[in-house]
């Protein structure tokens, strides 16, 4: 197994769709998870804000693709489809959770303070450091205060760096539509850092 | 280009395809620069930071377990759900009651048919109908008075 899955990495980290014509790449599912699973809860991380929450939601998102792998013809990357199935189990979540969703989530929130300590200059002073910490903390804000589907989308384009086409399959929206949610989202950042620089 | 860069063309610079002339425009507004340089910087730190947390929270994560039905709602569930399929089948199955007849009913249709017949027999065997009866005397008369008239 290990090797059949080497010959479809073309580049370190993606597997490719090289072999998908014969084998669909999900059933070998644990080299799969091995390779995504990190990409996956990052990404349902910071769009849940609960770690236990985004962890359960990571393991559905490799089993809804398990079971859905017949259907998986090869026509996005394993990343999107696997983004895509985790931006429709976060949206089915936050639909049927309703007000408990977001109160256990407020609990266990993932926040700007926890984001700066994992900002690390290891070679730049005290004082640049501690900017770029409160740089990232008004980021966050301002991701936090924009809407749901602005904020996947933001996600998706500055965190998991996917292309607009790729966001557009991802969230099941058009071009247009996933540009112009994208463009108003930077809107707001650069906004929240302005205000930050006057301050 | 008079303007400074906007958020569409911003983005396109930080995805490295900006256009001809927003290259045109970076090449002399040096506040455009000084913002590229600075989104550039802020969001290759926000993501770091957001690959870093990640990691942490990924091995203290702990997945949610289901929501469990307590086993009594499920006993309760099959119950309900098997009383829903068998009630039609039971109502279905019943023994259709057959209709005895009453027998005093009977017998006194019987009698009151009897009698019928009897009347409709005795009319058609009379020579004047029961209905008629009471002209017949009377026609009688007439007949007998007639008679004495003519033989005044």
């Amino acid at each position: 197994m290990g090797e059949t899955m080497l010959e479809r990495i073309a580049q370190p980290g993606e597997l490719t769709l090289a072999a998908v014509d014969t084998v669909s790449p999900f059933e070998n599912i644990a080299d799969v998870h091995a390779m995504y699973e990190a990409r996956v809860f990052r990404f349902l991380l910071f769009s849940v804000r609960d770690r236990d929450l985004a962890l359960s939601l990571t393991q559905d998102t490799f089993l809804s693709a398990w079971r859905s792998r017949a259907s998986f013809r090869g026509d996005c990357s394993i990343a999107t489809w696997l983004m895509r199935i985790a931006v429709n189990l976060v949206r089915n979540h936050t639909r049927t959770g309703g007000f408990r969703f977001w109160k256990k989530a407020e609990a266990t929130a993932v926040d700007a303070t926890d984001l700066q300590g994992h900002l690390r200059h290891p070679n730049a002073s005290a004082e640049s450091t501690l900017i770029a910490r409160q740089q990232v903390a008004q980021v966050w804000e301002s991701v936090e205060r924009l809407s749901a589907r602005q904020r996947t989308i933001f996600l998706l384009r500055f965190v998991d760096e996917l292309e607009l086409n790729e966001i557009a399959v991802v969230t099941g929206l058009t071009l247009p539509t996933v540009k112009s949610h994208l463009y108003r989202a930077l809107d707001h950042v650069r906004a929240g850092q302005g205000k930050r620089e006057k301050r | 280009m008079n303007s400074h860069l906007s958020s569409e063309q911003l983005e396109r610079v930080l995805a490295g395809r900006p256009s001809y002339e927003v290259t045109q425009h970076l090449g002399k507004c040096a506040r455009c620069v000084q913002d590229v340089a600075a989104m550039r910087a802020v969001l290759g730190d926000f993501r770091a930071a957001t690959a870093s947390s990640a990691e942490h929270h990924r091995h203290l994560a702990v997945p949610v377990a289901p929501a469990r039905v307590p086993r009594v709602a499920w006993v309760l569930a099959s119950v309900v759900l098997f009383a829903g399929i068998a009630t039609p089948f039971a109502v279905r199955r019943q023994p259709v009651q057959p209709v005895v007849p009453d027998v005093s009913t009977q017998a006194s249709t019987a009698i009151s048919d009897e009698a019928l017949l009897n009347n409709v027999q005795n009319d058609l065997s009379a020579s004047v109908p029961e209905s008629l009866l009471p002209l017949a005397g009377t026609s009688t008369n007439a007949v007998n008075s007639t008679d004495e008239k003519r033989k005044n």
